[in-house]
């Protein structure tokens, strides 16, 4: 009888820690927005709210010529702007900081179920102090909405994976199916993700002497569910441009990824400002920028203009681009280096937009604390997260599950890398330190001690190569851009 | 079998799903059909499509794989500006129809770029409001007519716009010109 009202003494202190966490972070992110407003429109948000007029004043949605965006963001700020006229956008970033403690809470509810309680906690404490990820918070880009979608599905499946005989495994995984959907309407990036994650699934399954057809069935009702939520949009682009697709993003990330001039856009504001200001811009290493005497001839190849329809038009830009990548393999390699550094790179939006001077001088009055606790929360994030995983994580499906959204992550930053595509790993990395953090290297395996050396090794490597650049954009975010001549 | 009962179930909804996309589906002769009032291509007036449904219409037409001409793309937006609704010759501003129209010598869409920017004094009211943002602030690059992203104070005065209401003169010209001033010149500095 102790034990059981020791057990629940437990679990309900753990709630009210839990919930004092989240509170904590719906704090700080709405200090942050209230410090932040007005904040200036920067690209990709102004292309958004673009979209929402659209669908506003024409009842239809418009295609971004080079793009095709998933629809679900730019109707949430249509919504908005229905709901609150002038306000909207005010209302919108409110909904996004409140949609935060979903992914607070699923950080805490993988890390509880992978680890423990303190470690949970630990977790949620760190997703309170990331600043990078606090400000995507009351910014204009989908990766907020997205991620309080996507955080819950990943808490679903691993609790799925991890528990295949439960009963609750079914509905488990319908909720990871329908949370995945919806994000890839807000997000295409995890289209492809969403069915690969269910591997490690269906290979507990199968290690635990499951039939195969017990295992085909288990996994493709989740596959169906998915097929289903974005089954609709894929039907509208069938009926409006003559193709089933769900989103085309790709043939312009290759057009900015597979040609022969460099694109971050971490980068490439800031040192349009400095070049307007008749400053220096800040240039990549010598060694990793793309020359013809290097590599031949790398003239950049021009997007297919010619080609009126849009699915069409980004085929060709994607096949441009392998050709070009087939013809110029030691700068394919070179670039890819470039990117991967350029991911890794511990700046971010918020560091962006205090250096271009788009926040008010509420916000910016703290410029430099801001800076240096957002630098550290993304270097010490990465480095430890890094390390923690490597050396504390459970052999579990989780495992795997991390395993393949870091490959895919590091893949997809590949072709087109900035700081805000690691976005997506910033969960992973929070619970990967909160583990290094509580339990330390003491007792871990001579494999695990190696595969934290590589990976700690690996990022320090990227550092140092983008070291130029990123030192560059933090004296920048430092000094701030907008005051100078 | 009862454990398939739930596939069985989403398979019906996709099924449902595709047949009744694939019973709505129009081809782009039906679309002309529909539009064929608008386009002057039957004697008869037929049914007038509202604004919203026309749209919706031209929409599907101008974005399917089967091309469809300068020259027609050229003729629906010189229909779409004759228009005595505002809504329409609006549309002529998007991506839609700018990237079918003509290319000037520097690639801009040359219809709309008269058209929004041709007058002299511009008439910087409400509605022109309305077609600048819509020609000039879009999503697309140049090639579509989109220079420079919408800002806070733009989006203030489009939503002004959007009530009837003008927006004010005098800080309306000189913002556009402070945007011009500080657009960007030259490559874009990628630090290759």
């Amino acid at each position: 009888m102790k034990a059981t009202d020791r057990t629940s003494n437990s679990a309900a202190s753990f709630q009210h820690k839990l919930l004092g966490i989240l509170l904590l972070g719906l704090l700080l992110r709405f200090a942050l927005l209230l410090l932040a407003m007005p904040v200036e429109l920067q690209s990709d948000e102004a292309n958004y709210v673009f979209l929402a007029l659209g669908l506003e004043r024409f009842g239809i949605y418009f295609d971004c010529y080079r793009y095709l965006w998933p629809p679900l963001y730019p109707g949430f700020l249509r919504l908005c702007f229905f709901l609150a006229d002038e306000q909207g956008l005010l209302l919108a970033r409110v909904i996004q900081v409140l949609s935060t403690v979903s992914i607070g809470w699923s950080c805490m509810a993988i890390a509880r179920r992978l680890f423990n309680d303190r470690i949970a906690l630990v977790t949620g404490v760190l997703w309170v102090l990331h600043l990078p990820l606090a400000s995507y918070s009351h910014l204009l880009w989908s990766e907020s909405l997205s991620l309080a979608l996507w955080g819950p599905a990943l808490a679903l499946l691993i609790a799925a994976s991890h528990d295949p005989g439960h009963p609750a495994r079914g509905l488990r995984l319908l909720g990871y199916a329908l949370l995945a959907g919806i994000s890839v309407h807000l997000k295409e990036s995890n289209l492809y993700l969403t069915p690969l994650l269910l591997l490690p699934l269906a290979w507990t399954l199968r290690r635990q002497g499951t039939r195969p057809v017990e295992i085909l069935r288990v996994v493709s009702l989740p596959l169906l569910l998915f097929t289903l939520v974005i089954l609709p949009w894929s039907l509208r682009n069938l009926e409006v441009y003559g193709r089933l697709t769900v989103a085309s993003t790709l043939g312009e990330n290759v057009y900015n990824g597979l040609n022969a001039t460099h694109r971050n856009f971490d980068l490439i504001p800031v040192n349009t400002t400095l070049q307007r200001q008749g400053l220096p811009i800040l240039k990549v290493r010598e060694p990793m920028r793309g020359t013809s005497s290097t590599h031949g001839d790398l003239t950049s190849w021009p997007r297919a203009e010619e080609e009126l329809n849009l699915p069409l038009r980004l085929d060709a830009n994607r096949r441009r681009g392998l050709e070009f990548a087939q013809a110029h393999p030691g700068w394919f390699l070179k670039a890819r280096i470039q990117k991967l550094s350029d991911l890794v790179a511990p700046v971010s939006f918020l560091t962006r937009h205090l250096t271009l001077g788009h926040y008010p001088s509420s916000l910016a009055q703290f410029r430099v604390p801001l800076v240096l606790w957002s630098v550290a929360a993304a270097a010490l994030t990465l480095l430890l997260g890094i390390i923690g995983l490597a050396a504390r994580m459970p052999a579990s499906p989780a495992a795997g599950i991390f395993a393949l959204q870091g490959a895919y992550y590091l893949a997809t930053g590949s072709l087109v890398a900035m700081s805000r595509f690691r976005l997506p790993l910033v969960p992973i990395l929070l619970i990967g330190c909160a583990s290094l953090i509580c339990l330390g290297l003491r007792g871990i395996t001579r494999p695990r001690m190696a595969l934290c050396a590589a990976g700690t090794l690996c990022l320090l490597a990227l550092w140092v190569l983008g070291s130029p650049t990123t030192l560059g954009l933090l004296r920048a975010a430092l000094g701030g851009l907008e005051a100078s001549p | 079998m009862r454990a398939w009962r739930g596939h069985l179930l989403l398979l019906v909804l996709i099924g449902g799903l595709t047949a009744l996309h694939a019973l709505n589906h129009r081809n782009v002769s039906q679309l002309r059909g529909d539009l064929s009032g608008f386009l002057g291509t039957s004697k008869s007036s037929g049914n007038q499509l509202s604004s919203l449904a026309l749209i919706a219409d031209l929409h599907l037409l101008l974005n399917r794989r089967e091309p469809i001409s300068t020259a027609e793309g050229q003729r629906i937006t010189e229909l779409l500006l004759a228009s005595d609704e505002p809504l329409l010759r609006e549309y002529a501003l998007t991506t839609d129809l700018c990237r079918l129209s003509e290319r000037s010598d520097d690639q801009i869409p040359e219809i709309q770029e008269q058209r929004v920017l041709g007058s002299n004094p511009l008439p910087l009211d409400g509605p022109w409001w309305r077609e600048y943002v819509t020609y000039r602030r879009k999503v697309g690059g140049k090639q579509v007519g989109g220079r420079k992203r919408l800002d806070n104070l733009e989006l203030g005065w489009y939503r002004q716009a959007l009530r009837g209401e003008d927006p004010p003169r005098e800080a309306l010209f000189e913002h556009l010109v402070k945007r011009v001033r500080d657009a960007h010149v030259g490559p874009i500095p990628r630090g290759q």
